[in-house]
């Protein structure tokens, strides 16, 4: 059963090649390093499937452990060495409890481990990886454990070291049972050809994603009326297209190597019912949570006599559901959320299954026999139950997606905010429910089912080549160059993984949270936080932050020192993240104020590591003993600050430390920032000092007690006018104090070129009209990748190499404006 | 106590009557695969046991319930004889 003929052999790994291309190509979960195991992937099915049976075992094996050393390097031991000691508890000669309860003790270690309880050798992300091999699977092996299992060592290891979970700690729950009775259950070219479409099918989905990530689900502050409310719950929903994606991956991976497991995955948009949606949607954890949970409650319930077991079960079923994703996210994100959104989504699901499955019981099954005809009023009323469950399982996705439940239902307040968007729901519906009827229809037509049978991909490679050509020249149209302005750019977004400008924007600011991924394990963000140390904490975070009064917020307590980020910090007396400097300004010195936020504060790198900094190093070094005697650069910045508080602090800080210059540290994302703290504190907006700011609030329509994502929404169109009047604001103050005002343009290590000069043009230009000098550091990176800039995978601030580019880049500004900034660097 | 014939004819006639009605008896071989093969959903497992354990006065066990012991006809027959000759 396990050998290949030499067509299907050499079809397999064409279209294989095909896909790895494509994979590599369109950095298809790139941040997991899948392109890195695609290749391990080609050439260990090539010599796999040639190998005979007794051989192909130990192989996967062989290969599984290559995937973990060519994804997270040596790591790699740590991992192998925790993940063999978890097995070995599993076949310790003792009874069945008490190997269980061991396995229970370690991973009790193993969750300290996750807390950041104890510091270790190896990178925060061997915890997480082998938590989502072992944290599920090891249950279902334990209970196979009651029957001789016939498995040789090879499979049996090969079970929790499955070759794609490196790359993807969110993995099906492959159950042990079925993982036994599936190995090459049919002949393997069968099993390959699915595997290879599978594959092909993921990549598809995840492709799909980039399309709905970027391209149509709004940022939280776009959603001002009815239509871009309906866009986001759609689009937030069909956001699952990544979760399914990747599973399609992983399970048509291991088909490859000879495992012939089901779908997880089935037209879960297409369900008719809630038993019919949950039968569809993670087929893998729902057998898992049955065989764990449902089927032991009820027999338990049934047998106590407990009224209405049924329902009882499924209650507790979904109770359970709802405590392992919590359980699962634990491992994977390092905390255990506890929140009323979770609940809701799961005890409203629990309880329509459980109606739905009391109605299940008490109905007759009637099955459709092959070859009946078509049934109109039959169609219809499938059509019309598949649209309304489309667009509930929508809303309910909505609300679990979303922070709180109180800023989701304020969110749902934009529906009465315009009148188009109950138009084009009316539309929807109308093309679905059409669209539904008639796909029923087509699928009666016997040249339709003939159809289908031939592009079957278990008998026709054909359909999947396609695909895998299709997905391959998509992946290499960029290179070739030619494209139109337009076209190019959108391949740009689709043939790279990126963060849309909201995660962008979350990343930056610290927060992991933004108001669609804040529940869902779908977002961009939370792998990130896998490898991510538990002592990684922001600003805000830190022992460092000590909130005040008043429109500034937070400052930096004094004269500390310590670490963020696992890097020195150090604080002077007057609380800035910088060296001891004279509250008066020397005679014959050139003082800069520095105001930033993050970037410019040096947020993971070390005290004497920051851009400005460097330039005050090199400034003394080459330029001191001129014009001046000494050069200061004092560093305001501190993380999370925007325009807004800068505006304040320079009032109430700054100009009593007399600069010569003030340079107002600015980023492509400097508008959507300001608004986004307005949006969170919306009386500082309306109590501002300056009028022009107070104005914008009151023309918005923001009020006091008003929700952050109602006021976020308001101010979406103020971005731009916020931004000038409070340029405009720091302008007269520094004129009146005699201070020059420099506009200085930091760019973010994940900047989007494509859309970066737009904005930047824009930013340019306010900063002109308000009378600033200014200096760009745009070209400082010199075209090199994020991955290459950022202090940390899962920290996308400057690493001290990039710091340098910047303080160089700053240098050449400083001499090219130094007519205009009268330092004297240039005789 | 029912024999295994007896025991095969209830069984197969519970299983067309509230799974397969409408269609051929004869495309319900004894094994033809229940659970495994996607004819029997959860709710179709748990009134299969509610029957076996009613009618027989039997206990099925939760791990018995989904792909082995309960699988197919002829897999159902052999764990309800089985567990009546340990009674």
């Amino acid at each position: 059963m396990s050998k290949v003929d030499l067509r299907h052999y050499v079809v397999i790994v064409a279209q294989l090649a095909l896909l790895c291309a494509a994979i590599h190509l369109l950095e298809i979960e790139q941040g997991g390093g899948l392109p890195r195991i695609a290749w391990l992937v080609l050439g260990g099915f090539a010599v796999h499937a040639l190998l005979p049976h007794a051989a192909k075992a130990p192989f996967f094996l062989a290969l599984s452990i290559g995937g973990l050393f060519a994804v997270i390097g040596l790591d790699a031991l740590w991992l192998l060495g925790l993940g063999l000691g978890l097995f070995g508890l599993c076949h310790l000669p003792l009874n069945l409890t008490a190997r269980a309860l061991l396995v229970v003790l370690a991973g009790v270690g193993l969750l300290l481990l996750r807390a950041g309880h104890w510091q270790t050798e190896w990178s925060p992300r061997v915890v997480p990886i082998l938590a989502s091999m072992f944290m599920f699977r090891v249950i279902l092996y334990l209970q196979e454990q009651r029957t001789p299992d016939d498995q040789t060592w090879w499979q049996r290891l090969s079970y929790f070291f499955l070759l794609p979970n490196v790359c993807f700690p969110l993995f099906p729950i492959v159950d042990y049972a079925r993982y036994k009775r599936s190995y090459f259950a049919r002949p393997a070219a069968q099993v390959y050809l699915k595997g290879v479409h599978w594959m092909a099918r993921g990549v598809l989905h995840l492709l799909l994603y980039r399309v709905v990530y970027h391209w149509m689900l709004p940022a939280s502050w776009e959603v001002t009326d009815a239509t871009s409310l309906l866009l986001f719950i759609v689009s937030g929903y069909a956001l699952y297209l990544r979760i399914s994606g990747q599973f399609h991956l992983i399970v048509g991976v291991l088909c490859l190597f000879g495992w012939d497991l089901p779908e997880t995955h089935r037209n879960y948009f297409l369900a008719s019912s809630f038993n019919d949606y949950w039968r569809r949607v993670n087929i893998y954890w729902k057998d898992f949570i049955e065989k764990v949970v449902f089927y032991p409650v009820f027999l338990r319930v049934r047998r106590w006599k407990v009224p209405q077991p049924l329902v009882v079960a499924i209650l507790l079923t979904f109770a359970a559901t709802w405590l392992l994703h919590s359980y699962q996210w634990y491992w994977l994100r390092g905390h255990f959320p506890i929140t009323l959104p979770d609940v809701l989504f799961w005890g409203i699901l629990g309880a329509a299954v459980a109606a739905n499955s009391v109605l299940e019981t008490r109905r007759q099954r009637a099955r459709r026999a092959a070859g009946e005809g078509f049934d109109l009023r039959a169609a219809v009323i499938r059509a019309v139950q598949t649209v309304a469950m489309f667009c509930f399982l929508a809303l309910l996705w909505s609300m679990w997606s979303g922070e709180t439940v109180g800023e989701w239902v304020q969110l749902m307040t934009m529906l009465g905010e315009g009148s188009r968007g109950l138009l084009y729901l009316a539309a929807f519906v109308g093309l679905a429910l059409a669209g539904g009827v008639a796909a029923q229809y087509l699928g009666t037509l016997p040249a339709v089912q003939r159809w289908r049978q031939r592009t079957d991909p278990g008998r026709n490679p054909g359909a999947t080549l396609a695909l895998s050509l299709a997905l391959f020249g998509f992946g290499v149209l960029p290179q070739t160059g030619g494209a139109p302005a337009r076209l190019a750019e959108a391949l740009e977004v689709l043939t790279h993984e990126r963060l849309n400008e909201q995660d962008q924007l979350a990343q930056v600011r610290g927060y992991y949270e933004t108001l669609l991924t804040r529940q869902s394990l779908v977002g961009e963000l939370w792998r990130a936080e896998v490898e991510m140390p538990a002592d990684w904490k922001n600003i805000a975070e830190s022992p460092f932050h000590k909130p005040i009064a008043g429109q500034v917020g937070y400052t930096l307590h004094p004269s500390m020192e310590g670490t963020l980020k696992r890097a020195a910090f150090t604080t002077n007396r007057h609380g800035l993240r910088d060296q001891d400097y004279a509250k008066e300004k020397p005679a014959g010195t050139y003082r800069i104020a520095l105001m930033g936020s993050s970037y410019s504060m040096g947020s993971g790198v070390a005290d004497d590591e920051v851009y400005e900094a460097l330039v005050e190093e090199r400034l003394n070094r080459e330029y001191a003993g001129g014009r001046y005697k000494r050069y200061e650069i004092l560093n305001f910045a501190i993380g999370g600050y925007t325009h807004a508080h800068q505006v304040a602090l320079y009032a109430q800080t700054v100009r009593t430390f007399e600069p010569d210059a003030v340079f107002l540290a600015d980023h492509t994302s400097e508008g959507a920032r300001v608004a986004l703290h307005f949006s969170k504190r919306p009386n500082l907006i309306l109590d501002h000092p300056n009028p022009v700011v107070r104005d914008i609030g009151e023309h918005a329509g923001l009020f006091r007690g008003i929700g952050e994502q109602q006021a976020s929404a308001m101010l979406e169109p103020y971005h731009g006018a916020l931004t000038v009047a409070l340029f405009e604001q720091l302008a007269r103050a520094t004129a009146e104090d005699g201070v020059k005002l420099v506009w200085l343009y930091v760019p973010l290590t994940r900047d989007d070129l494509t859309k970066r000069d737009e904005v930047l043009v824009k930013r340019k230009q306010m900063a002109r009209d308000a009378g600033m000098i200014l200096l760009s550091l745009e070209d400082a990176y010199g075209g090199r990748s994020q991955a290459d800039l950022a202090v940390a995978p899962w920290d996308e601030h400057p690493r001290p190499e990039a710091m340098q580019l910047l303080a160089d880049g700053l240098m050449e500004e400083l001499l090219r404006a130094d007519e205009e900034l009268q330092m004297g660097l240039t005789r | 106590m029912a024999d295994a014939d007896e025991i095969r004819e209830q069984v197969r006639a519970f299983i067309l009557e509230q799974f397969l009605r409408g269609e051929d008896p004869e495309s319900l071989a004894d094994d033809t695969k229940l659970a495994s093969g996607g004819i029997l959903t959860s709710i179709d497992n748990i009134k299969l046991v509610a029957f076996l354990e009613d009618t027989y006065g039997i206990a099925i066990e939760a791990h018995e319930v989904i792909g082995g012991p309960l699988d197919t006809v002829t897999d159902i027959v052999a764990t309800v004889t089985g567990k009546l000759a340990a009674r």
